[in-house]
């Protein structure tokens, strides 16, 4: 392709239709004053002439833009696919379309795309996770549209939340391992403070531990989020190093649990009888891992489900509903920490 | 409107105007607009504290109004079908050190394989005047290839492969990757290959890589190659269901089994162990991709790998050389790797992938 000459204009549409740029424009936006044969010939010559109806110089008088931004912090994490489309699904046939950022798990990529999101007018605005830069926080918060942060559960939420407890998470593993009767408990990965939601798991089974009175120091790190399958190999491996004793262990997500499962199944630990292991997020390989993986399941579609109704609701009624209520993660008990199941 | 009440109410307030931000700063809103838009007429002191009361009072400059007097911008809009799988997922991450480091922010829809809301996604791209579109695929309608040429918005479309791009093209050719795998599995003895896919038409890259892979078994005199399609999100219990039900209706029973992913490949495999089908000594299992799970199975799918970094990055620079102006190879189509495994038989003097 050559450097463009200039795209149409609305004013090439007009004189080609031989109609004012006014009436191009009312003819775009459907509005009742064109004849429908004036329309369809206006549309007609748009369309010969490649002409694209700039929909955002529209917006600016109407200021309905018809799209709802969504930051996620990675693209090929399925939990997030998941809420994507029970968002997707929910919002199907209003006329709102996504768009998505993705953010890597770092806060102030967020806090650009925010802005760049922002400069553009959403209708709405969906982010993944409670804790944002000052200046990111202080945009939306000033945005004036519905905020709908989700996957976490803020104490101090921007608007409204759609999410659960991740430390409720960890504690809830701990319990589990008790009740098996394990006492010698480890956690891979939920180390870096830039998947704060994976920090907030290890932080509720830190303090899961410490209530129980038992051994909290067996952390071991497993890089920068998302942590890999094959990484979760290695941090098990680092785990059985430095405490060979080791009765079971959470993994900060499935991924990461399966390739500590594998890594079992090759050094020749049985898995559950001398080492149980969890996962979390409840991820389709979780199930069909034999062992089976135990794991937390969030309801990932049900937040995007949850998080449409919430952008609907506020759309159409400017009463906006409170906070719902917290979603409750559901303990999935599996071969690998002994429980039942396939 | 609703939304406008809606804001009214809402105790946060409104995002601050370009006259809060001249009045505390005692210059015109004109003054103002240059600042922000980093246009000559400013003293650079003066841009200073006009930039800081603009962050301090949340002024965004409106980039709907901005858009229309400037035609350069700093976005750059990604289409992808689906993202359920980390093939785009890595094909984002080769790009984005290069779109990081020229300054460009990136928005990202997913179109579900529906052509409808990819012209839909197309329109309004169009209409915030982005330096650059992504597109995943080559299979568009032509009013959104139309769209973008008559725009001359530099885009690359990219995974797939075609000679004859909307712009430009990075990707692989489907077909031919198809067509290794079958010359592959021809190779090794096997002559009662099975297809395991998701539903006809939804994913066409995967369609491709079946008809290459019929046509090197046709080649061979194969011509009758049972298929089994899912309709599942599911990858892993795709594959299982598929393979369970190629197990349990075609005979004679397969070989080998041809996935359309690595994922489903696994499930497929977990499906020939539930019914004491050993691999490979009674089955081989053949995936696509080379994804993550790869790297920690014991033993290792056999599989077509697909450079999928490699492929993000030489996009991402060849769409920056359009977006600047630059002359760059129109349509490149990237190599892909056969990995043997350990899920198939050896080929003599090949020894067999076991830890």
């Amino acid at each position: 392709m050559t450097r463009p000459a200039k795209p149409p204009t609305m004013a090439d549409v007009a004189k080609a239709a031989g109609v004012s740029p006014m009436t191009v424009s009312r003819a775009f936006k459907r509005d009742a004053s064109v004849s429908e044969p004036t329309r369809r010939t206006i549309l007609e010559t748009a369309e010969r002439l490649g002409y694209i109806f700039d929909s955002m110089a529209a917006g600016l008088s109407s200021r309905r833009t018809g799209f709802v931004a969504v930051t996620i912090p990675s693209i090929n994490n399925a939990n997030f696919a998941d809420t994507v489309r029970g968002l997707v699904e929910n919002l199907r046939g209003t006329g709102l379309q996504i768009l998505l950022g993705y953010t890597d798990y770092d806060m102030h990529e967020e806090e650009r795309l925010v802005e760049q999101f922002l400069t553009r007018r959403p209708e709405a605005m969906v982010l993944t996770g409670g804790k944002h830069t000052p200046r990111c926080r202080h945009l939306l918060e000033k945005a004036g549209i519905p905020i709908i942060e989700t996957w976490d559960l803020p104490a101090d939420p921007i608007d409204q939340v759609v999410g659960f407890s991740n430390a409720d998470a960890g504690r809830m593993m701990v319990r589990h391992f008790v009740e098996r009767g394990c006492s010698r408990l480890g956690f891979i990965g939920g180390d870096t403070t830039r998947d704060t939601r994976g920090l907030d798991r290890r932080r509720g089974f830190v303090d899961g531990l410490n209530e129980a009175g038992l051994d909290a120091t067996r952390l071991v790190a497993a890089g920068l989020p998302p942590v890999s399958m094959r990484e979760g190999a290695q941090a098990l491996r680092d785990l059985i190093e430095r405490w060979p004793d080791t009765e079971a262990v959470m993994c900060v997500s499935d991924l990461s649990a399966f390739g500590a499962l594998t890594e079992c199944l090759r050094m020749g630990i049985a898995v559950p009888d001398r080492l149980a292991v969890a996962g979390f997020g409840a991820y389709e390989v979780s199930e069909l891992s034999v062992p089976s993986i135990t794991t937390i399941d969030v309801h990932a579609e049900r937040i995007g489900a949850e998080t449409a109704a919430c952008i609907l609701g506020r759309l159409d009624d400017a009463a906006a509903p409170g906070i719902p209520e917290p979603l409750v993660p559901r303990l999935l008990l599996r071969q690998s920490t002994g429980g039942v199941g396939n | 409107m609703p939304i406008q009440k809606a804001q009214k109410q809402r105790k946060s307030g409104r995002a601050g105007k370009i006259e809060d931000v001249a009045a505390a700063t005692g210059v015109s809103i004109m003054t103002v607009s240059r600042a922000m838009r980093g246009v000559e007429g400013v003293s650079e002191s003066k841009r200073a504290e006009i930039l800081k009361a603009a962050k301090r009072l949340s002024y965004v400059p409106n980039s709907n109004a901005r858009s229309l007097a400037v035609a350069h911008s700093d976005l750059i809009g990604i289409s992808l079908p689906t993202f359920l799988d980390d093939v785009f997922a890595d094909i984002l991450e080769g790009m984005r050190s290069a779109l990081d480091n020229a300054g460009f922010e990136t928005v990202i829809d997913t179109t579900g394989y529906c052509e409808r809301r990819e012209e839909a996604w197309v329109d309004r791209m169009l209409a915030w005047h982005p330096a650059g579109v992504i597109l995943g695929g080559v299979h568009h309608s032509p009013a959104v290839s139309a769209s973008l040429k008559s725009a001359r918005i530099p885009t690359l479309q990219t995974w797939d492969y075609t000679p004859d791009p909307i712009d430009i093209c990075v990707g692989i050719d489907h077909f031919a990757a198809g067509g290794l795998a079958g010359s592959q599995l021809l190779e090794r003895g096997y002559r009662r290959p099975g297809i395991v896919g998701v539903t006809r038409g939804r994913d066409l890259r995967a369609e491709a890589r079946f008809a290459g892979f019929r046509d090197a078994f046709a080649s061979a005199g194969v011509t009758d190659i049972p298929e089994s399609r899912i309709d599942k999100h599911a990858s892993f219990e795709a594959g299982m269901l598929g393979a369970q039900a190629l197990l349990e209706q075609s005979r004679p029973v397969p070989d080998v089994l041809f996935f359309l992913s690595d994922h489903m490949a696994f499930g497929g495999l977990s499906a020939c162990e539930a019914q004491d089908l050993r691999t490979p000594e009674d089955i081989g299992i053949m995936g696509f991709n080379g994804l993550g799970i790869n790297t920690v199975l014991r033993r290792p799918l056999a599989t077509i790998v697909s450079p999928r970094k490699q492929m993000g990055h030489l996009g991402a620079r060849n769409l920056l050389a359009r977006i600047h102006g630059v002359r760059t190879e129109r349509h490149v189509a990237l190599p892909v790797e056969f990995q043997p495994g350990g899920t198939l038989r050896s080929l003599p003097g090949e020894s067999p992938v076991h830890d």
